[in-house]
């Protein structure tokens, strides 16, 4: 599971998610993405199993690039405590995703593999998505 | 590997006014806020139209293309610039803002030139991935030089092997700047399949990775702290 090796506190604000992404928003990598079209908070465990549903599906050749990373700390109080006491303990890592910042990447499969590949790692993600080609991609004409 | 001469293209510009409010005005008129400058020649604001701005951004080569831009008002012949910056709205994907550089035909520009293969089919047959690294190489040459693109084949590669950017073909006149060792494509051995197994062993990982570290390396820490917080002091005060 993806998380930071090292961070400096171990809690965090939640913070807001106004706005669109301001970078990360273009294919960068590869000739495929997957690009966020809500704001969200997605899990180390969500990232993860995307990038299983996408590796399993194009199996072998291909490479798959995760261009966010769970960087943010979420906190929960255990179950049936009562208010106060302070914080609760960090439980899970998470990536603040805001839209159209490109989730995933994808290169060296055809686009139809490409198209379900990131279909079924959708499903895996808390927001709507869709999938995007890199401006230049010239596709067959290549 | 080989490259073409650029052919020029034409667009049309107004002066405009500047400020947010205006530029969002011209958006929702159909127009693109621009700007133009160059080496000695001073800022000015401009729009044009999105329509016709989209053609020529769509047109090949992308960036590097010589356009001719007339500002309308202005007298004289149309100035000589190139598609230096496009700003798109990270959701529509929608032109937001360009940046024209005029260039003088006597000076030699920096510019990215897109670097596209062929016979990608050959190698993948031959048992190899593909992996294209480097998609623009930065070049020093005269405006009239700047090659449409630079083609590599990569049928001939064999599993490990690369293409440098040393190895470009550069036609006359034309100078690169990117470091002649970065590799511009290699072929790598296919990876390995996914074994279906893994579900169940991250499954046992997973408790152990749920909760972060402090200061040091999540591996480390024994996590004292945060057992502690979890299960025990909120039972302590539960008195009521």
């Amino acid at each position: 599971m993806l998380m930071p090796k090292r961070t400096k506190f171990r809690k965090q604000h939640r913070g807001r998610m106004k706005g669109a992404a301001t970078r990360g928003s273009e294919v960068f990598h590869g000739e495929f993405g997957l690009q966020a079209l809500e704001p969200a908070w997605v899990t180390d465990r969500q990232i993860e199993a995307a990038r299983i549903a996408v590796t399993r599906h194009i199996r072998r050749g291909g490479k798959v690039w995760i261009t966010i990373f769970p960087d943010k700390p979420v906190t929960a109080k255990p179950a049936e405590t009562r208010m106060g006491s302070g914080k609760g303990s960090p439980e899970y890592w998470v990536a603040v995703v805001k839209p159209g910042r490109v989730m995933f990447e994808l290169a060296g499969v055809p686009e139809t593999v490409a198209r379900e590949a990131l279909r079924l790692a959708a499903q895996k993600l808390p927001c709507r998505s869709r999938f995007v080609r890199r401006q230049d991609y010239q596709g067959d004409a290549r | 590997m080989r490259s073409g001469s650029m052919p020029e293209r034409e667009i049309v510009a107004e002066v405009r006014g500047t400020g947010k409010s205006e530029a969002r005005r011209l958006r929702r008129e159909g127009y693109v806020p621009a700007v133009l400058y160059g080496h000695g020649v001073p800022g000015v604001a401009l729009k044009v139209d999105q329509k016709e701005l989209a053609r020529v951004v769509q047109s090949a080569g992308g960036r590097s293309v010589l356009v001719r831009l007339q500002v309308k008002g202005e007298g004289g012949p149309s100035r000589t610039v190139m598609l230096k910056e496009l700003q798109r709205h990270p959701i529509r994907g929608s032109l937001v803002h360009c940046d024209f550089y005029q260039v003088s035909l006597t000076e030699r520009v920096h510019v990215p030139v897109p670097v596209v293969l062929v016979g990608e089919e050959e190698a993948k047959k031959a048992g190899g991935m593909v992996q294209h690294q480097m998609r623009e190489v930065m070049v020093e040459c005269l405006p009239t030089d700047i090659p449409e693109r630079f083609t590599v084949d990569v049928s001939a590669l064999g599993v490990g092997h690369h293409v440098s950017v040393s190895q470009l073909e550069v036609p006359p006149g034309v100078r690169l700047l990117s470091p002649g060792d970065e590799v511009v494509v290699t072929v790598l051995a296919p990876k390995a399949e996914e074994v279906p197994e893994a579900p169940a062993r991250e499954e046992a990982a997973a408790p152990a990775g749920a909760p972060p570290a402090e200061g040091e390396a999540a591996v480390q820490k024994p996590e004292k702290g945060d057992k502690a917080e979890r299960g025990e002091r909120p039972e302590k005060k539960g008195r009521e």
